[in-house]
């Protein structure tokens, strides 16, 4: 009988038992070679799920890589910390804070916020990131890469804009570029229907490369789950909101650069992010 | 071109002496070295230390590193084991001259390489980290909050099949940075 198919290995690994059927479950009883397998995999899963905070990755001091370069006396123009760049990131991707940036609501009517105040306590409104971080390190590393700079941001935007709702807009975003967008800006503006129907309307200011397109999503506030609302053709696009997914939980826009891989995943490559508020 | 042609590149080039290699090594694993060590140490200074003499250590030996035999990534782990064990070591000795205690009192920690366990905890977080996304978050909601890949695909809204495949070549990579790297055999 054939072997059982790899992906229901991985998942027995995991401890979901129903993915395998009856006659799957026979030929594993018998089958060294799939029941090591899955042992195999059961063995890294342990790992992974005996993960704590320690594990985090550290970042040595900028005086090793000094010391490394004087000690074996390199090339001058390699004399700066290899790992700079990377641990400034890091600190802006999980930093409390950030200085904020110009930001729209400046020319805005009204009450101008100011840029230290603490997250408004209002229930409708979330809170920065930061608060609602799950404890596991596991979601500050998927910050650092998934998120790159929202803590920048957070830090710039978590502000009521001085604008008063009207009509039935509900909620709006002022949109970040993030490093590797530099110039990119954007807005969204959640509108909602008197039937209930929401929508997200989306314009995105960005160099457009030659290939690719660009897409808009809902991401949670901790990281933990995005939705795909659709492609955003042009510089301005309406996307249909998803009845019942809640909004201010799932309260970060982004417009993502996708390539034309056929993968339906994020690309990790945003152009520009911002919070509902 | 996939991670590992990468990293075999920054060996090769790391062998043949190529400054910009051992830059390139350290940028992509000091962080890796100092982990494992910090975790068996206890201490972040100590850790930058061993860090320091695993990269001297490495370049300077670099003779004996063969790029098509092991990884790069996998010497530098085997060079920061020892230096992790001279630590422990120094340590003791600092602790039976400075304090001129019994040599009795003094518990010889007898191990000296990071436990194996603890190694291979920092080892599956660094090739976690190298997944990529989405199979490093679905891999996370998986270990970290049990969910089961049918809840996985619904929190992400993603297709069934995405999510298994994603588990199942996820885990194939963690198990095998686990084989090359671990330490329990």
């Amino acid at each position: 009988m054939a072997h059982v198919d790899p992906d229901i290995l991985a998942l027995l690994a995991l401890g979901e038992q129903d993915a395998v059927d009856p006659s799957g479950r026979e030929h594993l009883a018998s089958c060294p070679e799939c029941s090591a397998a899955v042992d195999e995999l059961r063995r890294t899963v342990a790992v992974g799920r005996s993960l704590t905070d320690d594990d985090q990755p550290s970042v040595p001091s900028p005086a090793v890589w000094r010391a490394v370069h004087a000690e074996l006396g390199l090339a001058p123009e390699l004399a700066a910390d290899p790992l700079g760049e990377r641990s400034a990131t890091a600190e802006l991707a999980v930093g409390p804070t950030a200085e904020p940036t110009a930001d729209a609501s400046v020319d805005a009517p009204g009450p101008a916020p100011a840029p230290t105040a603490p997250p408004s306590t209002d229930a409708s409104v979330v809170v920065p990131l930061r608060a609602r971080r799950p404890r596991s390190w596991a979601w500050t590393a998927a910050a650092a890469c998934l998120a790159l700079v929202i803590g920048v941001g957070a830090g710039a935007t978590w502000m009521r804009r001085g604008t008063a709702p009207t009509g039935s807009t509900v909620a709006n975003a002022t949109l970040d570029a993030l490093p590797a967008w530099p110039g990119a800006s954007g807005e969204a503006r959640l509108e909602k229907e008197p039937d209930g129907t929401r929508r997200l309307v989306v314009s995105l200011a960005a160099g457009v490369p030659d290939d690719g397109f660009r897409e808009v999503w809902l991401i949670r506030d901790d990281l933990s789950g995005l939705v795909s609302l659709g492609v955003l053709d042009g510089t301005e696009g309406t996307f249909d909101v998803p009845a019942g997914l809640d909004t201010t939980r799932y309260s970060l826009v982004d417009v993502s650069q996708e390539p034309l891989d056929g993968n339906p995943a994020h690309s990790s490559d945003s152009i520009v992010r911002g919070p509902l508020v | 071109m996939g991670p590992d042609a990468a990293d075999l590149d920054v060996a090769r080039a790391f062998r043949a002496g190529d400054e910009a290699a051992l830059a390139e090594a350290y940028r992509r694993w000091a962080g890796l070295v100092h982990t494992v060590a910090r975790r068996s140490l206890g201490s972040a200074a100590d850790a930058d230390d061993v860090t320091q003499v695993v990269f001297v250590g490495a370049w300077r030996g670099r003779s004996g590193f063969d790029p098509d035999r092991a990884r790069l990534s996998t010497w530098l782990v085997g060079i920061a084991r020892h230096a992790i064990a001279d630590a422990h070591r120094a340590r003791v000795r600092h602790l039976r001259t400075e304090r001129a205690l019994a040599t009795s009192l003094v518990t010889d920690p007898g191990e000296g390489a990071p436990a194996d366990a603890a190694l291979d905890r920092v080892l599956l977080a660094d090739e976690l980290d190298q997944l990529g996304d989405p199979g490093r978050t679905i891999l996370r909601l998986a270990f970290d909050h049990g969910l089961t890949h049918s809840q996985i695909a619904a929190e992400l809204a993603m297709p069934l099949g995405t999510v298994k495949s994603h588990v199942r070549r996820g885990l194939a990579r963690l198990r095998e940075r686990l084989e090359v790297d671990g330490g329990a055999r």
